[in-house]
């Protein structure tokens, strides 16, 4: 489950910041968990006590590391949204139960079922919508997930660094066919682009 | 009673402007207002900032009253958990309000 693309690679750096500052943060608190029934000698002074284990470790630490996470998500998050770029392609993903119809505005009238032709190399911003019930779209070497709602569109970026063939799934429980409910992504050179646009058949 | 009050009236105030803010911040994506602009000032990011600021300057207020010795509690550890609970519903505020006033809205870059 390797990105493969720079929106599904900001994210999978993002989860592995957030884990190691969990594991240190609760080794941190582990090891003050354990020296606190470690039995105390004389006499300790009780103000400085309060400043150094409640008001340092107990309160700035969480909060500055906390704050310093909360930056790095947000930054992140708007890295992954779609901005205006000329290179970027635009597709639509309308779903229902249990199949997605795909439609690329570099040629209106061709639409696909169950399989997104995009191409490699370049940001596509998904056009995200469904014609029933809410499903969610996610392609998880690509992108993060985004949810298809009735009514509604939502847009996602996704990108591919290389051509290839990437796993798309809903994401959102949706009654009795879910289980097959999948999609797959096709991403092309760009001769295989040209060819896909001019070409007819699926 | 009162001084229940004087302990959760600034962490409920900042329930209340949370719940506020956010939910302008969503009447302003369902109406497809973001990009609004009057001249050149985005009339959403406007009321985002003014409905936070608000939100800011009623926790200050509250705060400050907490510590005014006419409104505190006449029990210490009244006044000690009043004035503990009203820096947390300021900084409650600020930080999670930060977020929908400062990035982008509505999954549109800004």
């Amino acid at each position: 489950m390797a990105p493969a693309g720079p929106a599904a690679r900001s994210i999978a750096t993002l989860w592995w910041v957030m884990l190691i500052g969990a594991v240190l943060i609760f080794g941190l608190v582990m090891i003050l968990l354990g020296l606190s029934f470690r039995r105390r000698g004389a006499a300790a002074d009780e103000a400085r006590h309060i400043r150094v284990w409640i008001i340092s470790l107990g309160l700035a630490f969480p909060a500055a590391v906390l704050l310093l996470l909360l930056a790095y998500g947000l930054v992140i998050g708007e890295q992954l949204l779609p901005r205006n770029n000329p290179e970027a392609v635009s597709v639509q993903a309308e779903a229902r139960r249990w199949a997605w119809t795909f439609s690329y505005d570099a040629r209106p009238e061709r639409t696909t079922q169950n399989v997104l032709h995009i191409p490699a190399g370049r940001p596509v911003d998904v056009a995200v919508t469904s014609e029933d019930v809410i499903h969610s779209f996610w392609v998880p070497r690509l992108a993060g997930k985004i949810d298809a709602i009735p009514g509604h569109v939502n847009i996602l970026r996704i990108e591919a660094d290389q051509p290839g063939t990437y796993a798309g799934r809903s994401a959102e429980f949706s009654g009795g066919g879910y289980d097959g409910f999948s999609f797959t992504v096709i991403a092309h050179d760009a001769a295989g682009w040209d060819a896909f646009l001019m070409d007819g058949t699926e | 009673m009162k001084d229940i009050l004087r302990i959760i009236i600034a962490p409920l105030v900042w329930l209340v402007t949370f719940t506020l803010v956010y939910g302008l911040h969503g009447v302003l994506c369902g109406h497809d207002l973001t990009t609004l602009m009057i001249g050149k000032i985005p009339v959403a990011r406007v009321l985002l900032i003014a409905a936070y600021v608000f939100a800011a300057l009623v926790q200050l207020a509250l705060l400050a009253a907490l510590h005014a010795p006419r409104l505190a509690s006449r029990y210490s550890f009244v006044r000690f958990v009043s004035r503990a609970t009203g820096w947390v519903g300021l900084g409650a505020t600020l930080w999670t309000l930060f977020p929908v006033v400062t990035t982008s809205s509505c999954g549109l870059a800004m």
